[in-house]
């Protein structure tokens, strides 16, 4: 199938900074982040569990604001959800809404952002084809594995047609199995809709295998210990990316970075 | 097949068993306020003949279901803006909770001095009886959403309202199914209440003139007929609850 062709969104952060006050003594969890993710780029940001890697996804889609520095989205400050923004998160049983079908979820955004009847249903059908949900829209979530909830939640972020996608941990409540299938799917949306992606896990693996960049968060507060390109061909494969000498020499930096640090 | 596994006909056994032994006691004792089982069906049996009869039980559920539809009404507006609000749902909290234990009967003299023993009276308060407990639990419900939902919407740019349409109510659904699923049962047992102790219309009212006259197969024929409504109320308001909040537990 034929898609329209968009162009991904550029990110910037300059010298983001985040501190949460009250309830006691103020919480510094991030420090003059930086960092400029191209249009189509797609970027990993890694850290151990608790650096503040989901204080950043927050930052970056307007859900949370920063304490000093700035998020630019095309130039465009970012202080509330930005339009071109889509999001997916880890949990996708509470994510998504069990009293509509598939396809109503998928939907919703559609319909706030008041587009209409005709093409709100095109859309949905086009997302749900992409994601390979098919003969799945009139179902419940409830009725389905964990893998095709989050192929769910990825189908209802791409079909507002955003520019950049922000995933935080999407693949972390599956099975091994599916998640190689949904890591996959995902490279295959961004190369079918060259939309930049941001990917916030805490697999090593799966953030060398799927991005350009990888962005290592380490420390309290967490700031930026270092930003690896990651050299690997695309199309990449679940086997042979994986046994390229070069993805283990990565794979091996990026885990001396965050357990050097701790 | 349903009827092939016993558990599913034990009931119909347990309730014949305790039909007979009532009926073996009862003929042994010989005594007036243990009418047999028999006798009891007969008065039950002639009782249905009666236009008396049904007028009463039309009352009777015209009561707990008015007062139930009126408390539904004015509670879940309520529930719903207490639940928004921190400050209102602090500030409120104790009296709610305070008020949703008092039983109607306590406050029965009082609404029987202010309408008499009209159905005014009694609608009153079965109001009364519905009211708190649907209010708490719609506070509970919007209290419930979770903000996974909430920041995955406001994510999509959702309006307020739109968080309270798409999020908030659909969450609180099912508590306020569940405070209407409670409030039934008050309803219908402060319905008879009204007649029983404040001689307003209907059953209760029936149940105890029947006591007063001595009458007492009456009496346990009334005792039948209020165990089956509030049973088949019951089932019925199951029955909705399910079609409605089918995601439940989900």
């Amino acid at each position: 199938m034929t898609h329209p062709m968009r162009t991904g969104a550029r990110l910037e952060l300059k010298d983001v900074t985040k501190t949460y006050t009250g309830h006691g003594a103020d919480k510094h969890v991030l420090d003059h982040i930086s960092c400029i993710v191209e249009p189509g780029e797609f970027l990993s940001i890694v850290g151990p569990s608790g650096v503040g890697k989901t204080t950043l996804l927050r930052l970056l889609t307007g859900l949370t604001p920063v304490t000093s520095g700035e998020i630019l989205l095309d130039g465009k400050k970012v202080t509330s959800p930005p339009e071109d923004l889509a999001i997916v998160l880890q949990e996708y049983t509470r994510s998504l809404m069990p009293w509509l079908t598939v396809e109503k979820n998928i939907e919703l955004p559609l319909k706030l952002k008041k587009i209409a009847k005709d093409e709100r249903g095109e859309r949905v059908q086009s997302a749900i084809i992409e994601v390979g949900l098919e003969g799945n829209g009139s179902r419940y979530p409830w009725q389905l594995s964990g893998g095709m909830q989050q192929r769910v939640a990825i189908a209802r972020a791409l079909a507002s047609r955003p520019r950049i996608l922000v995933m935080d941990e999407p693949f972390a409540s599956v099975d091994a199995q599916t998640r190689l299938d949904l890591e996959d799917l995902v490279l295959k949306v961004r190369d079918d809709f060259g939309i930049t992606t941001l990917l916030v896990t805490h697999d090593m693996d799966e953030a060398v295998y799927l991005a350009d960049r990888v962005l290592v968060l380490t420390g309290k507060p967490a700031h930026v210990a270092a930003e690896i390109a990651v050299p690997l061909v695309y199309p990449r494969d679940q086997v042979e990316t994986r046994a390229h000498p070069d993805f283990g020499h990565l794979r091996g930096e990026i885990y001396q970075l965050i357990r050097g640090k701790r | 097949m349903r009827f092939a596994n016993p558990k599913n006909w034990l009931w119909l056994i347990s309730l014949g068993g305790s039909i007979l032994i009532w009926q073996l006691v009862s003929v042994n004792l010989n005594d007036r306020p243990f009418p047999s089982a028999s006798k009891i069906s007969n008065a039950l049996w002639a009782m249905l003949q009666t236009g008396e009869f049904w007028g009463d039980l039309g009352v009777t559920f015209l009561i707990a279901m008015v007062g139930l539809i009126i408390g539904i009404v004015l509670a879940v507006p309520l529930g719903l803006l207490v639940g928004l609000n921190e400050f209102a749902f602090r500030s409120t909290k104790f009296i709610l909770d305070f008020l949703k234990v008092i039983p109607p009967i306590v406050v029965l003299p009082l609404v029987l001095l202010m309408f008499g023993t009209t159905i005014k009276f009694s609608i009153t308060l079965v109001v009364f009886g519905v009211l708190f407990s649907v209010i708490v639990q719609a506070t509970y419900g919007v209290r419930d959403t979770d903000p996974v939902l909430l920041d995955t919407l406001s994510a999509f740019n959702a309006s307020k309202y739109a968080r309270l349409k798409y999020a908030v109510l659909p969450s609180a659904l099912p508590f306020i199914a569940t405070g209407t699923k409670i409030a039934t049962s008050a309803a219908v047992i402060v319905s008879i209440v009204t007649g029983l102790v404040g001689s307003g219309p209907g059953l209760g009212h029936s149940l105890s003139v029947a006591e007063t006259g001595g009458n007492f197969p009456n009496v346990y024929a009334y005792v039948v007929v209020l165990g089956v409504v509030g049973i088949l109320v019951n089932m019925l308001v199951s029955a909705i609850d399910k079609r409605i909040i089918f995601w439940r537990g989900k």
